[in-house]
């Protein structure tokens, strides 16, 4: 199932995508659908599998994830 | 008369073609807003506008890309690192040879209190110039400012012993490469600059209304500005995270895809080679300019280890922008008469009221070029 993980801007976003690559995990980078009512526009990345290895791949490269969702990002908060 | 151009110092011409391909593909096909809309265009606009900070970090051998902020210009970078760290009751030392883009700021910083000391640069003596910045320390310096290099008389300065001094002092360390960046391999990950101000249009390759800080050390400046970010809009206070917090308004999505492209110009071709060939070429002219009586040089023959390649040099008994309208008009030659934009570098040198006439070559540069100078200098009585 797809995962969605926010992120503080479009750069963090795009760093995170290029990381996870790096270590076989392909993502997308888009711009939330849903939590705008709390924080207003933001971008994160959107992956397919391995979500618990990718966030902890992003920590460990000082990105911290705002927050996750699954499918249409509706429960996001 | 074909023209030849030695105003590169201003801003290298011609481009090279892979960036002018650079901005009409960019202009032409992915010309959204990049970090706003969630659109495939401006995620692809963005995506674009990262790569460029990647190669910009990379290229000064930075880690991280969010260190990469990008500003109109290095007068801009120069007054966000100027401007966003001073307070009242500050000191700051500044080198003798610093362009108005540092001077001005601290001009006008002195209304509201903060100072500063002017150190001077001796050619070819990096020990009595590094004994001139730590006789200008005092308790309350915050920063010190200097150019990587004159863009008066090419003299590079010994920018990371230097910055080393300062640091034993727990002084910042701000580096205005405008005349250094893209002509001197510059690597941040083992230096002791904190924050290198960068022009994007002149020895990257770029286009003009792009440049550059990349901050090097924990300590963020204030912001100059502030606006919308495209991030966490719905605060009314800026965001902290980089390269946003001094990022807001539309960027010039143009100049910074084209300044990647110079970048990618610039490490295909090596910067090394670049660098020693334009310095042949700066030594030769110096050799042949020598030679002619009524010539003034202004400094030693410039060699790789204390000189850019930048020439600047009079015809006795004349005033520099009347020698460079000559040379302008009769043989299509464009270089830079005047002071520069930097009257402090020409009152150190005793130049202010003739200036000088600035020559710098870029990649392009052939040494017929510089044969045709030195036969219009020679002709001009």
């Amino acid at each position: 199932m797809e995962k969605f993980i926010k992120l503080s801007s479009t750069t963090e976003a795009m760093r995170a995508k290029n990381i996870l690559r790096k270590y076989g995990i392909f993502s997308k980078v888009k711009k939330t659908t849903a939590g705008n009512s709390t924080s207003g526009c933001s971008f994160g990345i959107v992956i397919s599998e391995n979500n618990d290895k990718a966030i902890k791949i992003l920590k460990e490269h000082g990105i911290t994830p705002f927050g996750q969702a699954s499918g249409d990002e509706n429960d996001i908060f | 008369m074909k023209m030849i151009y030695f105003d590169n110092g201003a801003t290298t011409f011609p481009k090279p073609m892979s960036v002018i391909n650079s901005v009409t593909n960019a202009v032409k096909y992915f010309g959204a807003n990049p970090g706003r809309g969630g659109h495939k265009l401006a995620i692809k606009a963005s995506e674009m506008v990262f790569n460029a900070r990647a190669t910009v970090a990379d290229f000064f051998g930075v880690d991280n890309p969010e260190k990469v902020i990008f500003t109109l210009n290095c007068t801009t970078a120069l007054n966000t690192v100027i401007k966003g760290l001073l307070k009242p009751g500050d000191h700051v030392i500044i080198s003798s040879y610093e362009h108005n883009a540092v001077v001005r700021p601290l001009e006008k910083l002195k209304e509201r209190g903060i100072t500063y000391t002017v150190a001077d640069v001796i050619e070819k003596n990096n020990d009595k110039t590094l004994e001139n910045f730590r006789n200008a320390i005092q308790d309350n310096t915050k920063l010190m400012i200097c150019t990587y290099a004159s863009n008066v008389f090419g003299i590079k300065l010994p920018v990371e012993r230097l910055c080393a001094l300062c640091h034993q002092y727990n002084i910042l360390c701000c580096v205005d490469a405008a005349q250094g960046a893209g002509v001197i391999p510059i690597n941040l990950s083992n230096s002791s600059i904190d924050y290198l101000c960068i022009a994007g249009h002149k020895g990257l390759y770029g286009l003009m209304g792009v440049g550059a800080i990349i901050v090097n050390c924990d300590i963020i400046p204030d912001s100059l500005i502030e606006g919308g970010t495209g991030s966490n809009s719905i605060n009314y206070v800026q965001p902290e995270i980089l390269p946003d917090k001094f990022e807001s308004g539309t960027n010039n999505f143009a100049g910074i895809i084209s300044l990647n492209a110079g970048i990618k110009f610039l490490k295909a071709r090596n910067i090394v080679n670049i660098y020693k060939r334009e310095i042949e070429l700066i030594s030769y002219l110096y050799k042949k300019l020598d030679r002619i009586n009524s010539v003034v040089l202004y400094t030693d023959m410039p060699d790789a280890d204390y000189y850019v390649p930048l020439l600047s040099f009079n015809i006795k008994g004349r005033d520099s922008e009347s020698v460079s309208e000559i040379l302008s008009t009769r043989f299509n030659i464009a270089t830079r008469g005047g002071l520069h934009c930097a009257p402090l570098a020409h009152k150190f040198h005793n130049t202010t009221k003739d200036g000088a006439v600035r020559v710098v070559p870029s990649v392009f540069t052939t040494k017929k070029d510089i044969d045709m100078l030195i036969y219009a200098v020679r002709n001009i009585k």
